[in-house]
């Protein structure tokens, strides 16, 4: 099957992390539950054919919109409730006390999973935030069970309709399937051509290369980006002084290989660190944050 | 912050990534430790126009301290959507050979008097002023103010070359100055 071979590919991936990088163990440890879970559901989604007609594509290219509205994202809400359940399993033993409150609340169905979902995909942020302080959890730990619970929703999606994207002329800094921001970027080929790569849905699409993907500030004669000597120049990290944000950017061509974007994310969490105490923010989470 | 419907899922990013791994009890000590074994090494890129031939082709300089370290094609220009030809690649020496400044490089004018064999640096103010007195001779000796009792102002005796390099507004400046001297035979290095 497609999807084991995918999750077969992810988990080799954490395992030569692990090994490569020791210190990162325990929160790739994390992940390789994270990303079972997902993958088990993901073999089970079943998209319906989608056909959007081309003069919508067009048009929605043209004016900048992302060819899903968000909020009209159609999901198993059986398959949907399995993973929140399963995601909260694999949260229990990091945070008790939220995961039994969450518990408590859909025992006495002052939380509803799929109401809960629905409210976040249509409101985002902040009704998080109010579902978080009704609850009296922390509102972290509600972010990071809807994130993984939609997550391979939006990527089969994604994978459905990637073929509707006019990659050579879409050159915003939001992807043209979901209208999310992107939190990883690549160079591919010897042109070095940016990619970005979607933080839900995982659509990887064209870029500036001295454009900022946050604030959109052209850059061209201060553009700076850091690497480790001793991790090479596979990877960097590109910082705008404007909004004062940093990209986490992957040389397909230096290093040889292609990176699976959640799992290398977690891998190199060592440079988000190097950036933070360079003075600069991280815009957009990973899969665990 | 005022949160559009971009931001789906973003939430506590300000928190920080140590802080937002904290909140789930992992231990960092590790990652901080390996992070503070990695120092950065910083690199500036600015975006160029190779200076060869007529093409103008795009190149994203990178420098390290100051000192230019690699040049490659824009992948985002037009023109040359990142390739460049075998001396645009080369273009580094003319700043950098070997790591070291190139040692042959021009960085100011130079004049040879009329029947020197030498070159001497001069400053740039002496450079500009010693072009406009050649140019304004000229122009006063050769300046062709009528011609079958019409008006033209042509100087035929001097001819400018225009370069891929200038912007739109560099070339709009340049035209007009030649135009204003009755210049005509304006050309353009991508047609020599």
């Amino acid at each position: 099957m497609i999807m084991d071979n995918e999750l077969e590919i992810k988990l080799e991936r954490i395992e030569t992390l692990c090994k490569q990088k020791p210190s990162h163990k325990e929160v790739l440890g994390f992940l390789k539950k994270v990303i079972t879970a997902q993958a088990k559901v993901k073999a089970d989604i079943k998209m319906e054919d989608v056909n959007i007609d081309q003069q919508i594509v067009k048009m929605k290219a043209k004016e900048g919109f992302p060819l899903l509205d968000k909020q009209a994202l159609k999901f198993d809400v059986g398959l949907a409730k399995g993973l929140f359940k399963k995601m909260s399993q694999i949260l229990r033993n990091r945070v008790p006390e939220d995961i039994e409150q969450i518990n408590q609340a859909l025992k006495t169905k002052e939380l509803n999973i799929e109401s809960l979902l629905k409210n976040a995909l249509r409101e985002n942020g902040n009704y998080i935030n109010n579902v978080a302080q009704k609850l009296r959890v922390k509102p972290a730990v509600i972010s990071f069970l809807v994130k993984n619970t939609l997550k391979p929703f939006f990527e089969v999606y994604a994978e459905s309709t990637k073929d509707y994207v006019d990659q050579q002329h879409w050159l915003r800094n939001y992807c043209p399937i979901c209208g999310s921001k992107p939190f990883m970027a690549e160079l591919h080929g010897k042109e070095r051509k940016k990619i970005l790569v979607c933080s839900v849905c995982g659509y990887k699409w064209r870029f500036i290369r001295t454009r900022c993907p946050f604030c959109g500030m052209h850059i061209p004669q201060g553009f700076k980006y850091f690497y480790t000597e001793k991790e090479g120049k596979a990877w960097r990290v590109e910082v705008c002084d404007n909004c004062k944000k940093y990209m986490k950017t992957f040389d397909t061509v230096e290093a040889g290989e292609q990176l699976i974007p959640d799992i290398d994310d977690i891998g190199t969490l060592y440079l988000d660190m190097i950036a933070e105490n360079e003075g600069y923010k991280r815009e957009i989470g990973s899969v665990l944050f | 912050m005022k949160i559009t419907r971009r931001d789906f899922l973003k939430f506590s990013s300000a928190a920080g990534v140590g802080l937002l791994l904290g909140t789930f009890g992992f231990d960092l000590r590790p990652i901080r430790a390996y992070a503070e074994a990695n120092r950065p090494e910083w690199i500036s890129e600015a975006c160029s126009i190779c200076p060869y031939c007529g093409c103008g082709c795009g190149v994203i300089v990178g420098s390290k301290d100051g000192t230019i370290t690699y040049v490659q094609g824009d992948p985002d220009n037009p023109i040359n959507r990142g390739a460049l030809c075998s001396k645009g690649q080369a273009s580094i020496q003319l700043s950098t050979v070997d790591g070291k400044v190139n040692p042959q490089r021009v960085l100011r004018p130079r004049y040879r008097a009329p029947y020197s064999n030498e070159w001497v640096e001069i400053s740039w103010d002496q450079a500009i002023s010693e072009i406009a007195q050649k140019i304004k001779a000229q122009r006063d000796s050769d300046l062709i103010e009528t011609e079958n009792g019409v008006t033209v102002n042509r100087l035929e005796t001097v001819a400018a070359l225009g370069t891929a390099k200038d912007t739109n507004e560099e070339c709009y400046l340049y035209i007009k100055l030649m135009r204003a001297l009755g210049i005509v035979y304006v050309e353009h290095c991508a047609r020599v």
